[in-house]
């Protein structure tokens, strides 16, 4: 891990963080009666309103289904603009709202990760049907130093 | 149920009236369809108010301006759908007997900018992580459509230029400008592959309506009155949603599946089939919108709404006339009033009174309102 700061989930009813950021998960639910998967979590079953769905965590890696490019940021938004803003479909069947990473280069340890800053030159290298793999981003410090971290997707290259 | 029929609307322009009251705002609408139906205020039993951002007077000053007479008043917000929603409440109150005259009331004042994509803006980490903006959503489905469909993106400019025309014949309108195709495709990149003027203008305005029963309306002048033929409403269910990411998405633009069902039930009720709608006015506030919208409704099959625009067949003239006051893309979306617009743009193409008039006396009009995720469609008829 980079440094010694504690890690913290933006939110952590959608993104658990671990101590190892290979183990970061998405937090989704599953109901038994009826198999359907959600995401975000829900108590209650969407389609057939059976209570006590269960927590499951999702899988890491997903297909790209499609994105756009975001000029501007809207005031409160942590990420600066212009961003990646992408749909991610997991194996589980759902569909994910997320930011994009394009990653310029990843030190030896795969955890030091540097990302090229996302405008119209290099935004062509999204294509629809690409995997995408959960990346978490450090979107703040707290006031008690610890880093608040946010799920976001990078693109894996070559695939 | 008994018959229902509209007798009056009436419009506040939609545009920029910053120095303008609720009050302000709304007294031309309400007096113009009050003119328009006969119907003195004092008849009027019950009133429904649509809008999103409003004070805790602001409903009854809008009424009580005409009189303090004593009837109940609501407000309902619905986002894009509030006064369409309000229509639609006001019109089980006559249709089941409970009232015989009702006053609906759409109005609103914007913020420039983009419309928040949730409830509480920069409260919920979709905000803070930039997953709001819903032009951003609605790219992310416009670049699935260009793929999946080879649509062509001419086809959305010209969605765009045959909105300002109709809205340039109308009064009302925030933009009565006619555009270019090259205006379009060389707008400002609000959201790749999205384009300003692929997207409507937040606005500020007005509109109202009056409705009553059948039997009613024969003390006022009945013979322009406009029947309500059948209504549907409802909001998604699980399969609407595609898997996700659930109740984050507000619109129907994620494939128009609501609408489809809505559709289904709506013209079920009325006894009328998408080949018998003489002019719709649907949900627009992106050029992708409307392809999706005509796509569910029935009027041409899924996929093909691109190129059924292309080839010139929902303007004024062509086979399926839709938004023939400029839409929500040209004529503004005030949210509030939005819906009672579509309702009182469709009465005057029935009355044969439209400035923007569809050929041949239509006799069948359809409007489509989608807010918050939540669909409310009428068919009226001459």
């Amino acid at each position: 891990m980079a440094g010694n700061a504690q890690r913290k989930s933006l939110e952590p009813t959608v993104f658990r963080v671990d101590d190892a950021v290979e183990k970061d998960t998405l937090v989704g639910s599953h109901c038994a009666k009826c198999d359907r998967n959600y995401f975000p979590p829900r108590q209650w079953c969407a389609a057939c309103f059976e209570p006590g769905c269960e927590e499951i965590e999702l899988s890491r890696e997903g297909t790209l289904s499609s994105f756009a490019l975001v000029e501007r940021k809207q005031e409160y938004c942590l990420v600066e603009a212009p961003y990646a803003f992408g749909e991610v479909r997991l194996p589980e069947g759902m569909l994910v709202y997320t930011t994009l990473n394009i990653t310029s280069e990843v030190a030896a340890n795969g955890q030091i990760r540097v990302y090229s800053t996302i405008d119209q030159d290099n935004f062509n290298v999204f294509k629809t049907g690409q995997r995408a793999r959960l990346a978490p981003l450090v979107i703040k410090r707290a006031d008690d130093g610890a880093d608040i971290v946010a799920y976001s997707f990078d693109i894996v290259e070559g695939a | 149920m008994r018959e229902v029929v509209v007798l009056g609307v009436g419009m506040h322009k939609f545009g920029r009236f910053p120095d303008e009251t609720f009050e302000e705002l709304t007294y031309p609408a309400i007096s113009h369809a009050l003119e328009d139906s006969g119907v003195p205020f004092k008849d009027i039993e019950v009133a429904f108010c649509g809008v999103v951002n409003s004070g805790l007077y602001d409903s009854r000053n809008v009424i009580q301006q005409f009189g303090w007479t004593g009837i109940p008043i609501h407000s309902m917000a619905q986002a894009s759908g509030s006064s369409a929603a309000a229509f639609r409440v006001a019109y089980w109150t006559v249709a089941s007997g409970l009232y015989d005259t009702a006053l609906i009331v759409g109005y609103e004042k914007m913020a420039r900018g983009f419309i928040p994509g949730t409830v509480m803006p920069g409260r919920s980490h979709l905000d803070v992580m930039g997953l709001d903006p819903i032009p951003a959503r609605v790219a992310l489905e416009m670049r699935k459509r260009l793929e999946l469909y080879e649509e062509p993106i001419e086809a959305h400019a010209a969605y765009a230029v045959q909105s300002s025309e109709n809205a340039a014949l109308n009064p009302y309108a925030h933009y009565p400008v006619k555009r270019t195709a090259e205006e379009v495709l060389n707008s400002v990149v609000i959201s790749d592959p999205l384009r300003l003027l692929m997207c409507c203008p937040t606005s500020d305005g007005a509109a109202a309506a009056i409705i009553t029963s059948k039997e009613k309306a024969k003390q006022y002048g009945a013979s322009r009155a406009i029947t309500v033929a059948g209504w549907a409403c409802g909001s998604p269910q699980a399969e609407d949603l595609f898997g996700g990411p659930g109740a984050f998405i507000g619109g129907d633009f994620k494939g128009g599946n609501l609408t489809r069902r809505m559709a289904g039930e709506l013209y079920e009720k009325a006894g009328v089939g998408p080949k018998d709608i003489d002019v719709a006015l649907v949900h627009d506030p992106f050029t992708m919108a409307a392809m999706v919208d005509i796509e569910a409704l029935g009027f041409c099959p899924e996929g093909e709404g691109g190129r059924w625009i292309l080839e010139g067949k929902t303007r004024v003239d062509g086979e399926i006339p839709i938004n023939t006051d400029g839409g929500l893309l040209c004529k503004g979306h005030p949210m509030g009033p939005t819906g009672v617009s579509q309702v009182a743009e469709v009465v005057k193409q029935l009355r044969g009174e439209a400035s923007n008039q569809v050929p041949n006396k239509p006799k069948v009009g359809l409007t489509h309102s989608s807010g918050a995720g939540m669909i409310n469609m009428l068919v009226l008829k001459r």
